[in-house]
C-alpha cells in the first residue's frame, strides 16, 4: 500500500498557531494552513535574515528572537511549552483554545452520552493527546518496575516487500504493520477487552573509566513486548521504543514553507557541506 | 479563578470536575445510545454489575465499592490524571442517569427505584449503586475539604500565591483570563457548538450548564469587584483589584466593570432561557439560530473581557512578572518584521 497524502510535515490538528508561509499550488499546496503568501520582498529578507552566519565572535542580530515577532518568551511555569506564537491575532486564540480543548480532550468507552466523545478503544494508549505530550514536553521513559508506561511506547513493524516500496523517494525503506498488532502497541483497553502488551524495561549499569581516572556510570535500556495479548508478534517484528516528542516549535516547523524544505533537501549533498537531507514525503 | 498558574488547584481539578464520565465503567447505560454493535455486549461490563472484572487485563476486584477503590485502583488500572469514574459529574450522573433526550426536552431521569431495597429494585445491584454514590461523594467531600484546607492561613495554596505581591496579582488577573478566554469560553463553549453534541456541555445529565457557565462568570466578577453574595443573602466585601485598577486608571476600571456586566448579561440570557425550558442542550442542536446566538453571546463577551483583562495587566506593569526577557521585545532592532 502506497500513502497518497502529500502533507509534508507532521501536523498536530488545530494545536500550532500559523503566521503565514508561502504558498503552493499542487501535491504539496497547504490548504489546513491560514497562509499569507510571501512577495518576493519578503522572501529576500527572510533570506538575508536567515543565512547562517560566517562568525561567531558575537551575537547575531536577532538571535535572541530566533522567530522573530512570534518568539514567545522564557516563562517559568508548567504552562511554558503551551504558548501561541507571540505575534498571534487576539482573534485567533480562539482557535487556538478551541484546539487546545481537543488535545486535551479524554476520550470514554462507547456507548455513551457523549456522541462526540465516545469510542475509546477497544485497546488505547492513553485517553486524550494531552496523556502523553503531557504540558507539551517532551516524555520520557519508565523507571525500572514502573506500573504503566504513558508517554513511551514500542512501534512495531515488519519489514515490506519490493513492490511496497513508495517509488518516488529514492531509497526509501518501506516496512508493514504487524499483521496482528497493527503498528502501534497499546497497553490499555476498556472493560473486558485485553490490553495488546505491557512495556517492560530492564536497565543495565555499566561503568566506563574516564582518562583521568574517574568513572562513568553509562545506562543500557533493554525493552520487552511483555504480557502480550492477542498471541505472539511476526516472527520478523522489529521494535521501536518510542517517547512522546515535545510539542512545542511545530507552529514554527508549520510555518516553513514546503517549497523551502524541498529546495534546502540536497539528497547528493551537491554543495558539499556534508548534509543530505531528504524530504520524507508522508 | 485561581487555578490557573497555580498547581495545587490546577493538578487538583481532574479529579473533582474529569469531563466526559466514563459511564458505561460506573453503570449500566444504553445500548440504544449508540456505539459500534459489537461493542454493545461489553455494555453489561460496569463496576456496579460486577464485583470482578478486568481493565486492560488487569483483574479489579470491586467487592467493597470504596472511596479507595475509586481513587486509586481505578485510576491505577487506567493511568490518566483526570479521574474519569469520581468526581461531581460521577454522582450527577448516578442521581440524573444519561439524558436520552437528544437535543430535545428532558434531562436524566433515573427512576429513584435504582437505589430500592429489595424487590422494588430495578436495574440490578442496587445497593451496590448506592455504594458507589456514597464512595463517590465521600471521596468528593475529602477532596473539597483537603482543597479548603489549602486556602487557610496556613494553607500551601495561599502561601503560594502570597509569597510575592506582583506575581500573586499577576497569577490572579492571568487565571481571569486563562478561565474566560481559554477553559469557558474556548474549550467549554465554543467546542459544543462546533460538535454540535447534545452532551458535549458541562452537566448533560442534569441539564444543569447555564448554571454552570453563569456562576463560573459571577465567580470572575466576585474577584474582580472583591465581594460575593452568601447563600443567606449577607454582602461580604473587601479591597478589590477593581480598586486597584481605578487607583491607575479609572477610565480602564470602568471599561472592566462594564465588560464584566455585559459578560454576565450574555450568561443571565443563557440562564433564563434555559430555566424556562429552553436548556442548553437544545441551544447545541447544529441549525438552531436561538442557541447558537445565545451562547456565541456568552463566547463573544468572555473574549471581549479578556482583551480588558490583557490591558489591566499591562497598566499595572505585572506584565514582566509571567515572562523573562521581555526587553528583547521593546528593543524593536530585535524583532525583524
Amino acid at each position: 500500500m502506497k500513502p497518497h497524502a502529500t502533507a509534508i510535515l507532521f501536523t498536530c490538528i488545530g494545536f500550532t498557531a500559523i503566521t503565514g508561509s508561502a504558498s503552493l499550488a499542487g501535491p504539496f499546496d497547504e490548504p489546513h494552513l491560514n497562509i499569507m503568501p510571501r512577495t518576493a520582498d519578503e522572501a529576500g529578507r527572510i533570506f538575508k535574515v536567515t543565512t547562517p552566519t560566517a562568525t561567531f565572535s558575537k551575537a547575531v542580530r536577532f538571535e535572541t528572537s530566533s522567530a522573530g515577532a512570534a518568539t514567545v518568551q522564557v516563562r517559568h511555569s508548567a504552562d511554558a511549552f503551551s504558548q501561541p506564537t507571540r505575534n498571534i491575532r487576539f482573534e485567533d486564540k480562539l482557535n487556538f483554545n478551541v484546539g487546545k480543548g481537543f488535545f486535551r480532550k479524554l476520550w470514554v468507552s462507547s456507548p455513551s452520552s457523549t456522541l462526540a466523545s465516545d469510542g475509546l478503544g477497544s485497546v488505547y494508549n492513553a485517553r486524550s493527546c494531552h496523556r502523553c505530550h503531557i504540558k507539551n514536553g517532551r516524555e520520557h521513559p519508565p523507571e525500572d518496575n514502573d506500573t504503566n508506561s504513558l508517554s513511551m511506547l514500542l512501534r512495531v513493524s515488519i519489514p515490506a516487500t519490493e513492490e511496497d516500496r513508495f517509488a518516488e523517494i529514492e531509497g526509501y525503506i518501506a516496512s508493514l504493520p504487524d499483521p496482528t498488532y497493527g503498528s502501534q502497541l497499546q497497553d490499555f483497553a476498556v472493560q473486558g477487552h485485553r490490553a495488546e502488551y505491557k512495556l517492560n524495561v530492564r536497565y543495565s549499569e555499566e561503568t566506563i573509566e574516564l582518562s583521568s581516572g574517574e568513572t562513568a556510570s553509562l545506562r543500557h535500556p533493554k525493552y520487552h513486548a511483555g504480557t502480550l495479548g492477542y498471541g505472539p508478534l511476526h516472527r520478523d517484528a522489529m521494535l521501536s521504543p518510542r517517547v512522546a516528542p515535545q510539542m512545542i516549535g511545530l507552529g514554527l516547523l508549520e510555518a516553513i514553507p514546503a517549497a523551502d524544505i524541498l529546495a534546502l533537501a540536497d539528497p547528493q549533498d551537491h554543495n558539499g557541506d556534508g548534509i543530505s537531507g531528504r524530504a520524507n514525503t508522508v | 479563578m485561581y487555578r490557573f498558574g497555580n498547581p495545587i488547584v490546577d493538578d487538583w481539578e481532574g479529579k473533582v470536575n474529569a469531563w466526559p464520565l466514563d459511564e458505561g465503567l460506573i453503570d449500566y447505560v444504553s445500548a440504544s445510545y449508540g456505539g459500534p454493535t459489537d461493542e454493545k455486549k461489553f455494555v453489561g461490563l460496569n463496576i456496579i454489575a460486577n464485583p470482578e472484572f478486568s481493565l486492560s487485563g488487569t483483574q479489579i476486584n470491586a467487592t467493597a465499592i470504596t472511596p479507595k477503590l475509586l481513587a486509586e485502583t481505578l485510576h491505577e488500572a487506567d493511568g490518566v490524571g483526570a479521574n474519569v469514574a469520581t468526581g461531581y459529574h460521577a454522582i450527577e450522573f448516578l442521581l440524573w442517569g444519561q439524558d436520552l433526550n437528544g437535543h430535545e426536552d428532558g434531562a436524566g431521569n433515573r427512576p429513584w427505584t435504582n437505589f430500592a431495597a429489595g424487590d422494588a429494585c430495578t436495574n440490578d445491584n442496587c445497593d451496590r449503586r448506592g455504594g458507589y454514590l456514597r464512595a463517590a461523594t465521600d471521596l468528593l467531600l475529602s477532596e473539597l475539604e483537603w482543597m479548603s484546607a489549602q486556602w487557610t492561613d496556613a494553607g500551601t495554596a495561599r502561601a503560594s500565591l502570597m509569597a510575592n505581591t506582583d506575581a500573586g496579582l499577576s497569577a490572579i488577573l492571568t487565571g481571569m483570563g486563562s478561565l474566560f478566554y481559554g477553559e469557558q469560553a474556548g474549550e467549554r463553549m465554543r467546542l459544543g457548538l462546533m460538535l454540535n453534541d447534545p452532551e458535549e456541555e458541562h452537566d448533560c445529565f442534569s441539564d444543569n450548564t447555564h448554571n454552570s457557565h453563569y456562576y463560573d462568570g459571577l465567580g470572575v466578577q466576585n474577584v474582580y469587584l472583591g465581594e460575593y453574595v452568601r447563600i443567606n443573602g449577607v454582602l461580604v466585601s473587601g479591597p478589590s483589584l477593581s480598586d486597584m485598577v481605578a487607583a491607575t486608571d479609572t477610565t480602564l476600571d470602568v471599561e472592566m466593570r462594564e465588560k464584566l456586566s455585559t459578560t454576565m448579561m450574555a450568561l443571565g440570557r443563557i440562564k433564563t432561557a434555559a430555566d424556562t425550558g429552553f436548556k442548553y442542550d437544545q441551544m447545541l442542536e447544529r441549525g438552531n439560530v436561538a442557541g447558537k446566538a445565545l451562547i456565541m453571546g456568552g463566547v463573544d463577551g468572555l473574549v471581549n473581557q479578556t482583551r480588558s483583562i490583557e490591558r489591566a495587566v499591562s497598566a499595572q506593569g505585572l506584565s514582566q512578572i509571567a515572562f523573562e526577557g521581555s526587553d528583547s521585545l521593546d528593543n524593536s532592532d530585535a524583532v525583524f518584521r
